[in-house]
């Protein structure tokens, strides 16, 4: 018997292709979010209101992924802006290779910021890095206050907290300050923003945070 | 949920690292942090479900659990932690780093000489 050393992480594939991804970005001088949530929080909602606002600040190109469908990508299209669907057939995350190609087809458009909207999840996610700059995590008021509690990895690995349908707090048991208090609990770095995809309310600091992101670049 | 790829990830490394194809495989020891996502139940199930019918079957997944362990800035400590909310549980302190925890990564091979 014979014992072979071999001490290499199980996702180095996909570090690598993540890292080629990211001198892809940086070559173009683009601002990249890896959009994550649990299905139904309204991560196209705020893809949609971030497009909408974005005009006359800046451009943004989409990679939508999903499990299932282009709904996603036809919702995105109408607002005349760059977008490729990636479809997983059942995988539960995107991965870096599929960011790669799917990014092929963006890469001579027109945009400073390129939105990838992950699979809805809030596990497998964490795991691959993709070659974006930050991760946004999406958290709706209805899923409850404890969620970054349950799904530590992912709040620990994300730059911003976007809370939506905060119009809907006054019919919930939802308490947002614990539910702030938790995220910070699990990363006290992160950038937390409450919005109501549904009123509009809090959107405008969320595009001047990326405004003033892009600015730096 | 995403255990069956992290399998089918860990074969791949397995196999590119086997010296000769004659050696049997016997074990392949692994280290998965405590904060990783990974359900080691789960990935034992799926790599014993990959390997059933091949040349690696009967090889054994031994997985070594890695706590979560942070650095305080503040008071210098390092803790391991039990649940993972990053606050020193010292001095109280948000200030701190992660030491371990986030761990997925293939350590040893055993194969038959």
């Amino acid at each position: 018997m014979s014992v072979i050393t071999i001490e290499r992480k199980v996702l180095e594939k996909n570090d690598v292709i993540a890292q080629q991804n990211r001198n892809k970005f940086k070559l173009k001088n683009r601002f990249v979010m890896n959009f994550v949530s649990s299905p139904g929080s309204g991560k196209t909602s705020v893809v949609e209101k971030t497009i909408e606002l974005s005009k006359g600040n800046f451009r943004v190109g989409v990679i939508e992924g999903d499990v299932q469908t282009n709904l996603d990508a036809e919702r995105v299209s109408k607002f005349n802006v760059p977008v490729v669907q990636i479809v997983t057939n059942g995988g539960c995350h995107l991965e870096a290779n599929l960011v790669r190609d799917a990014y092929k087809n963006l890469e001579n458009e027109e945009f400073e910021v390129l939105i990838i909207e992950n699979v809805g999840n809030l596990v497998c996610p964490s795991n691959y890095d993709l070659g974006e700059d930050i991760k946004v995590v999406i958290l709706s008021t209805t899923e409850g206050e404890d969620k970054p509690l349950k799904y530590p990895a992912m709040f620990r690995n994300a730059a911003v907290l976007i809370i939506n349908k905060i119009d809907l707090i006054p019919y919930l048991d939802c308490n947002i300050e614990v539910m702030k208090k938790n995220a910070l609990a699990i990363n006290p770095q992160l950038e937390i923003f409450e919005v109501s995809c549904k009123t509009g309310e809090g959107l405008n600091d969320w595009i001047n945070w990326i405004k003033k992101k892009i600015e730096k670049l | 949920m995403h255990e069956l790829s992290i399998a089918q990830e860990i074969l791949n490394i397995v196999k590119n690292s086997i010296p000769s194809e004659t050696q049997k495989l016997k074990s392949v020891k692994i280290r998965v942090g405590k904060l990783s996502g990974i359900l080691i139940d789960s990935l034992k199930f799926c790599f014993e479900a990959i390997i059933n019918d091949t040349e690696f079957s009967g090889a054994s997944l031994d997985v070594i659990e890695i706590p979560i362990k942070i650095s305080c800035a503040e008071c210098k400590t390092d803790t391991e932690l039990n649940e993972p909310i990053f606050i020193c549980p010292r001095c109280n302190s948000f200030n701190v780093q992660l030491l371990a925890g986030r761990e997925l990564e293939i350590t040893e091979i055993e194969v038959e000489d």
